[in-house]
């Protein structure tokens, strides 16, 4: 009986930001072959497009955040864990690719308790196996 | 019980990104690594910046807080904010940024708060060629 009062103590919240970043078409990308068209063609509008000296850059990114929690009457806990996929593509004056650098995390933000290690080499390889263009199919 | 529903003690522990590696990052060499070797090691960067014309500088960030919190008056969305937002660089977090030359050669190599190391860096919007 306890037991199900508690459950009603408990909260989680989830918020997403763009879609995560695909993997697998970032995985075709070809420095030196590689346009800015096509980037735009296979990945959709940057979040951001930035101009270095004679070079530029595009940001491509989402985030995921999810938080848990547990409110009761004089103490609560409250944990966060937020995470983002992230793209950078850098052109030269010729809108070629010359570099980019990829990151993905969305997929390992989780429900926690306080006092749980969110970031256990296991757990985000776990997690990675079952990512398309990381580890899944 | 009236005082219970008014006055609450939160324990918060807010986790933003995965922090870099440390034997990551004392394995760079500056004049020796370059902007495509430092993307191999440590991913996208958070930031890019421009930086002395055709040099550049990019910054990553990486969050761990905890601590305890009081409330009178309890309003649970006051700590449980669900928002991630690492928009603004010159936020006070923790990070790490590091500068390239015009040959995109790395040049140096720090870790701190973004709002001290960042204090000189400055990014624009390229300029639309109209096409």
């Amino acid at each position: 009986m306890s037991f199900v009062l508690l459950l009603g103590a408990c909260a989680i919240g989830k918020q997403e930001v763009n879609e995560p970043l695909d993997a697998r078409a970032i995985a075709t990308l070809q420095p030196g072959v590689t346009t800015a068209r096509e980037v735009v063609d296979k990945l959709g509008a940057p979040s951001e497009v930035i101009q270095l000296g004679r070079r530029t850059a595009y940001r491509y990114d989402a985030s995921i955040t999810k938080t848990a929690g547990m409110l009761l009457l004089l103490f609560n806990w409250v944990t966060q864990d937020g995470r983002s996929d992230r793209l950078w593509v850098f052109f030269d004056d010729k809108d070629l690719l010359t570099h980019y650098g990829a990151s993905y995390g969305t997929h390992r933000a989780q429900y926690a308790f306080p006092w749980e290690d969110v970031h256990e080499a296991s757990d985000n390889a776990a997690r990675d196996k079952d990512r398309p263009g990381l580890g899944g199919k | 019980m009236t005082l219970a529903g008014c006055v609450r003690f939160t324990y918060s522990v807010r986790h933003a990104e995965e922090p870099l590696e440390q034997t990551t990052l004392v394995a760079l060499q500056t004049g020796t690594d370059d902007l495509g070797s430092c993307l191999t090691r440590l991913g996208a960067p958070h930031f890019v910046w421009e930086y002395h014309g055709d040099g550049m500088a990019l910054g990553w960030v990486a969050s761990e807080e905890s601590g305890w919190g009081f409330s009178i008056s309890y309003n649970p969305f006051r700590y449980a904010n669900p928002s991630l937002s690492l928009d603004q660089a010159d936020q006070n977090l923790p990070g790490v940024v590091l500068w390239f030359d015009r040959d995109l050669r790395l040049t140096e190599w720090r870790r701190g708060r973004m709002r001290d190391l960042t204090s000189n860096l400055r990014r624009r919007p390229a300029a639309s060629d109209g096409g």
